[in-house]
């Protein structure tokens, strides 16, 4: 039985816990009983996990450093070229950013901007709570849209992400070429829904925009297309395989994602049916060697499937119209799982007189910065770059809320 | 190898006629509201005043469309200090302060080969002892203030400072603005700003 832990939520005195892929019920916990599960420091966010300190060779790499996107700091102790350990501490940048007295509109314009990359499916998981709450779900097509701009975020997503794999291994014209088709997918999204990463699409009850998806599906499928065909000519590439292969390997059954799913657990939340995936063919692409490569092959073809549902629903939908509903006076709270690019993320959501009372996230990368510490021990430096970028880990889902 | 060079001729020029130019493609709600018709207006942002929008808190969440449409236009920035000096090449280092993610792939995007920044001698440096410009995203979080200060002082005179994003410029609806620790000469607006308003920046501020 999954029995893994999800997510650990402090509401006031009381320790919530989450457990299980599937699972949206909570459980009231202790530390005693946290302390048996190897994930649950990081979940109660205590990143610099507290381990011995190896007698070894020392470096800080970030806050602030070339080459890392976001600001976050890896404490790595060395032995010649060999790391023997790894401690990232993602709190450098935290926002504490104000949730609760937060009005519902306002916070889920808050909810997209915790990971601006993830808004589609932060701001759908944001929705879903508050509909659940007051009982009021979005109509089938609006559904359907939910689902639509949370594939097309995962197919940039994974993009992105193979374009950084790419970088790191010194494939220049294929990067390059990957980072134009990322650009291309964000100019298509942003002719379609108004805005290049989805911000202000999603609304309670439905979307503050009409989408017409006329051709959206064909030009996808044509972008994916040409990401295909870069990515068979990148996986002859040796040199490219031999930096991917048995690089930083990642298999325990409580991480989420790509990752889970590259260690062949096919833990997916799409199939918990939040949204009508059901319907549209989803199907979970899995590996089973757990390594860099084995996440980047995952990453590939989820953006087929991603690709195929794409263009299935955009044969159901034609034209969504702008609806927003924020009329309930219903109050209460919600668990939701959505499956954002990184893997699924957990919101707890509690609600009364429209404003936000309780507020927790279990991210992505949360769920997986331990896995990445315990996967890239032991490995060598020059591998580090290929181990955290398999990972695609957003540093700003990693925050306290106030 | 031949295999890359037939792919690269085959997709042509893809590099963007800006800045001689206009832009190929402009996201509607990433450009700052323009008032169009009567309306019931709340902004989230606090950024409406007299019927027009004040670029520097605008978060870009488009909940003014009743009353207001995007105003297109992506050269929305303002230079309160510029210096030629940095005509024919421009180091630029970039420092999140407590960013969503998404200003930062805007900036990143400017070394893609469409907006390919190179050309214009624009380069990104993995120091600031390096840099000529200081690059801010996100809002103001307490732990990077110091690294912040740190990565001004190590870079060598002259230097500019640039506020991205709505975040880094006024603290959109998430934060403190980077203004209360470090004074910027460039205000690029924008929740994220687009691509090309980052580069029209970084133009505008070598034209001293
Ligand atoms: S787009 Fe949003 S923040 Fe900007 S003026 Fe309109 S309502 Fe205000
Ligand atoms: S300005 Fe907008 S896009 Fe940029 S970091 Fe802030 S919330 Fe994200």
């Amino acid at each position: 039985m999954d029995d893994s832990l999800s997510a650990v939520f402090r509401i006031g005195d009381e320790l919530l816990c989450v457990k299980g892929h599937q699972s949206t019920s909570l459980q009231p916990c202790t530390i005693t009983e946290l302390d048996s599960y190897e994930n649950s420091i990081a979940l109660l966010g205590q990143h610099d996990f507290p381990r011995e300190l190896p007698e070894k060779f020392n470096f800080n790499l970030g806050p602030v450093a070339g080459g890392l996107l976001e600001s976050v700091k890896m404490n790595v102790y060395t032995d010649g070229e060999r790391i023997v350990e790894i401690r990232p501490d993602p709190s450098f940048k935290n926002r504490n950013i104000h949730m609760r007295k937060s009005g519902i509109d306002e916070a889920l314009l808050k909810m997209e901007r915790v990971n601006g990359v993830y808004a589609a499916s932060f701001g759908t998981a944001f929705c879903l709570a508050v509909e659940e709450i007051q009982q009021s779900p979005a109509d089938y097509d609006t559904q359907l849209t939910r689902i639509l701009i949370s594939e097309l975020e995962r197919i940039t997503n994974h993009i992105h992400v193979i374009a950084k794999l790419s970088e790191g291994a010194s494939q220049n014209v294929a990067t390059q070429h990957l980072f134009s088709l990322e650009e291309r997918v964000r100019r298509i999204i942003s002719e379609y829904f108004g805005h290049r990463f989805f911000y202000g699409l999603n609304s309670i009850g439905g979307l503050e925009r009409e989408v017409n998806t006329n051709g959206l599906g064909g030009r996808i499928s044509s972008v994916v297309d040409e990401f295909n065909s870069i990515w068979d000519a990148l996986a002859s590439s040796r040199l490219f395989l031999d930096r991917l292969q048995t690089t930083c390997f990642a298999k325990k059954e409580w991480t989420v994602g790509p990752v889970v799913r590259a260690a062949d657990f096919k833990y997916d939340a799409r199939l918990s049916g939040y949204l009508p995936y059901a319907d549209i063919g989803f199907e979970v692409a899995s590996d089973d060697t757990g390594d860099v490569l084995s996440r980047a092959l995952v990453r590939q073809h989820e953006v087929e499937i991603s690709s195929r549902m794409i263009e299935e629903i955009c044969r159901k939908v034609r034209k969504v119209g702008k609806k927003r509903d924020l009329s309930s006076d219903k109050n209460g709270w919600s668990v939701k799982r959505v499956e954002t690019p990184g893997g699924d993320m957990i919101l707890f959501l509690g609600i009364s007189g429209g404003f936000v009372t309780d507020f927790g996230i279990r991210s992505a990368s949360m769920a997986n910065i331990l896995a990445f510490a315990k996967g890239a021990t032991s490995g060598i430096l020059t591998d580090f770059t290929f181990a955290w970028e398999s990972f695609g880990f957003w540093i700003s889902e990693m925050g306290d809320y106030i | 190898m031949k295999n890359w060079a037939v792919r690269g001729l085959s997709r042509r020029r893809m590099t963007t006629a800006f800045p001689r130019g206009e832009p190929e493609s402009v996201a509607p709600w990433s450009t700052i509201p323009v008032k169009v018709r009567e309306g019931t207006v709340l902004c989230p942002a606090d950024a409406i005043h007299d019927n027009s929008v004040i670029a520097e808190k605008c978060i870009s969440c488009g909940r003014c469309s009743d009353a207001f449409a995007p105003g297109g236009n992506v050269r929305t920035v303002l230079v309160r200090r510029a210096d030629g000096v940095f005509r024919k090449s421009f180091n630029i280092f970039i420092i999140d302060t407590g960013s969503c993610g998404a200003c930062n792939l805007e900036v990143k995007a400017l070394t893609n080969p469409i907006y390919d920044m190179h050309r214009l001698g624009i380069f990104f440096t993995s120091t600031p002892r390096h840099a000529d410009a200081l690059l801010v995203v996100g809002v103001m979080s307490e732990n990077m203030k110091e690294p912040l200060k740190k990565a001004y002082e190590a870079m060598p005179y002259p230097k500019l400072v640039f506020a991205v994003g709505a975040c880094a410029v006024s603290g959109g609806i998430l934060g403190k603005s980077i203004e209360e620790t470090l004074n910027a000469d460039v205000i690029v607006p924008g929740c994220p700003p687009s691509p090309f308003t980052i580069l029209d920046a970084l133009l505008k501020s070598r034209e001293g």
